[in-house]
């Protein structure tokens, strides 16, 4: 057996204790953690003791760090550009970034240009595209995307504090929430459905994506308090209906369905951050239902992916170019949620 | 077994809708000692089933009545003129009951549930419906958006701004609130999985969820609230909204009892509203206060 691929993580904070910690814990024999980085040194350092990693506080050192194979990166998304170029510069063999790809598309683009240029494969952070029942089930959907004329993802979660708590013990807790926003205000409601749509949507617009090609009008906007959504865009005459709301005291629910002419998809997620395994897949016909469910969640997928893709045994499943038209579609319905919401579109 | 003496009912079903005369007559199999069915048409029958999709409903109705049916039982209602329901329920006052056969809102576990559920939609943030049909047709994505607002309507006092944001020829989707709710219906077809409809009445606190299906007689309605302890279902009921209504036309016409459901003025109301949203779909519909014939 080949020697662990040595992962540096850029970035200490909640995403990379709860989830990449933990995720990368349970595949010690493909990836082991070797440095962390984080602004924050002291951060920094204690999550990577925890890891027997070593820990700097800045991202150069990070990537002149030979033992650094691949890299995370799990900043704030307004540094993932420079990051990723300065990852692929330094000859690192795979990038791991996560959402949100970046915050504009120039810088989108920026990363998949460099990425093409270099040769270096970036994965995209996105649990629900590389869940193995949502992958396996789509080798026996057949058409479905074809026919389908409706889909919806409803997201009904918990607080992230409580999956998070679940998942470890949190160095250094997120700062304390501001002032509640004024949600009479329809600027503060858009902003927070944009924050919706690329924050908590974007896990599903790529699978959305699969049966609606395009954004080509958004029906219906609306801000769902204490944070959520409803959405409905259209692409021709296919619509998707997206409907959030979180935190709530109850039992998470995250499903995607799609309905086509012969075949139903029903997808049931687990929630972020915790070991639950994998969704569970099932498709319906007139006479018969089959189901998919694995022991690997989307993030182990994810990793085990770019181990392969690190070490030359695949070929990237998802191109970096189809991350940046995911992000132009999730944009393009935050743009249009923005217009209906503040008025500017009749 | 039954040891009270019960009195039978003679019923006529509707040979124009060949759907619905099969439907009833596997649903009164269920009640034999409350209803036999005659061959014979309407005239004579204690009850008549008359199909609102016939055209000439309303006057298959005035002639069982004239001549001598205790109780109409509208099968199909969403296909009727609103207009003609409210005359008819004014001109058969005291003369005859009439029922409506609504498959989702007379459902006996949901009108036991509906209270609490009422309770918890006027703090909800979120409330999300979705029928599938039998067909691919405007009647059909038309009847289930009224079979929704027949269960939605009892949980609000009003609803604002209900829009239909999408219409073509396999969905509707409208789009509203009720005061501080969002309010989403949507109507789908057809579904390989069958007709039903889901509904999710969501608040931080408390999640309900409803599934109506409706692709065998007595498919349970599982209606389950979520909550900070856990889960909690009504009980599974094998029994259909159908069987419901026709025990009370049955009790109504034998006992003087007239508890329904699911009543005439509420099918009026609901289709008024319909016909409102499905004909606003370009500016919104401001639909407040249902009335005091709403329930």
């Amino acid at each position: 057996m080949s020697k662990p691929l040595g992962v540096g993580i850029i970035g200490a904070g909640p995403v990379t204790q709860a989830i990449h910690l933990p995720t990368l814990s349970t595949l010690n024999d493909r990836l082991r953690v070797v440095h962390i980085m984080d602004v924050n040194a002291e951060v920094g350092a204690s999550v990577a003791r925890r890891s027997d990693a070593r820990s700097s506080a800045d991202v150069q050192t990070l990537l002149d760090d030979p033992a650094v194979e691949v890299v995370a990166i799990c900043s704030p998304g307004q540094f993932h550009a420079g990051q990723v170029e300065a990852a692929t510069a330094a000859g690192k063999r795979a990038i791991l970034c996560e959402k949100p790809l970046a915050t504009t598309v120039q810088e989108a683009q920026l990363i998949a240009d460099v990425s093409t240029k270099t040769g270096v494969p970036v994965v995209v952070g996105a649990m629900h595209v590389y869940d193995p029942a949502f992958v396996a089930v789509q080798q026996s959907w057949g058409d479905l995307p074809n026919t389908a004329a409706l889909v919806r993802v409803a997201a009904y979660l918990t607080h992230n504090d409580e999956m998070v708590d679940l998942a470890t013990e949190l160095v250094a807790a997120p700062p304390a929430p501001g002032s509640p926003p004024d949600l009479a205000s329809p600027q503060v409601r858009a902003s927070m459905v944009r924050a919706g749509v690329l924050g908590l949507a974007t896990h599903n617009l790529p699978l959305v994506r699969h049966f609606l090609s395009a954004v080509d009008e958004v029906l219906a906007a609306e801000f769902v308090s204490p944070f959520g959504y409803q959405l409905t865009f259209r692409s021709g005459n296919r619509i998707a209906q997206l409907l959030a709301l979180m935190p709530g005291q109850w039992r998470p629910d995250w499903s995607l369905r799609v309905w086509g002419r012969e075949v139903e998809l029903q997808v049931q997620f687990p929630p972020s951050y915790v070991l639950a395994g994998s969704a569970t897949a099932e498709l319906i016909r007139a006479t018969s239902r089959s189901s998919w469910r694995y022991a690997h969640n989307g993030y182990q997928a994810e990793w085990l992916h770019l181990a392969d893709v690190a070490e030359g045994k695949s070929e990237l499943a998802i191109g970096v170019q189809t991350a940046v038209d995911d992000l132009l579609y999730a944009l393009a319905l935050a743009d249009g949620a923005d217009a209906l919401i503040l008025g500017k579109q009749s | 077994m039954s040891t009270k003496t019960t009195t039978t009912l003679t019923v006529a079903l509707d040979t124009s809708d060949l759907a619905a005369a099969a439907l009833h007559r596997a649903v009164l199999a269920s009640l034999p000692q409350r209803f036999l069915i005659t061959e014979k048409q309407s005239e004579g029958a204690d009850i008549a089933v008359i199909s609102g999709r016939d055209p000439s409903w309303i006057d298959r109705v005035v002639a069982a009545v004239d001549a001598g049916s205790k109780g109409i039982l509208l099968a199909a209602p969403t296909a009727v003129d609103p207009a003609q329901i409210r005359h008819l329920a004014i001109r058969f006052a005291g003369q005859a009951i009439v029922a409506v056969d609504a498959r989702f809102a007379a459902d006996p576990t949901w009108a036991a549930a509906r209270a609490e559920i009422a309770t918890g939609a006027r703090t909800a943030s979120l409330v999300d419906s979705m029928v599938t049909v039998e067909d691919a047709t405007e009647d059909a994505l038309f009847g289930g958006l009224v079979e929704q607002l027949a269960v939605l309507r009892p949980l609000f006092e009003s609803f604002d701004h209900l829009t239909c944001v999408h219409h073509s020829p396999r969905q509707l989707a409208v789009v509203g609130n009720s005061g501080a709710v969002a309010v989403s219906l949507t109507a789908s077809a057809p579904s390989v999985s069958g007709c039903s409809l889901r509904l999710d009445v969501v608040s931080s606190v408390r999640r309900w969820q409803a599934h109506f299906a409706d692709d065998a007689l007595a498919r349970p309605t599982e209606i389950t609230v979520y909550d900070g302890t856990g889960a909690r279902s009504r009980p599974w009921l094998y029994a259909s909204a159908h069987r419901t209504t026709w025990l009370q036309l049955h009790a109504a016409i034998t006992e003087e009892a007239s508890v329904f459901h699911y009543s005439v003025a509420d099918l009026a109301t609901d289709l008024e509203l319909a016909h409102r949203v499905f004909a606003g779909s370009a500016t919104p519909s401001h639909i407040r206060n249902w009335g005091s014939d709403s329930k």
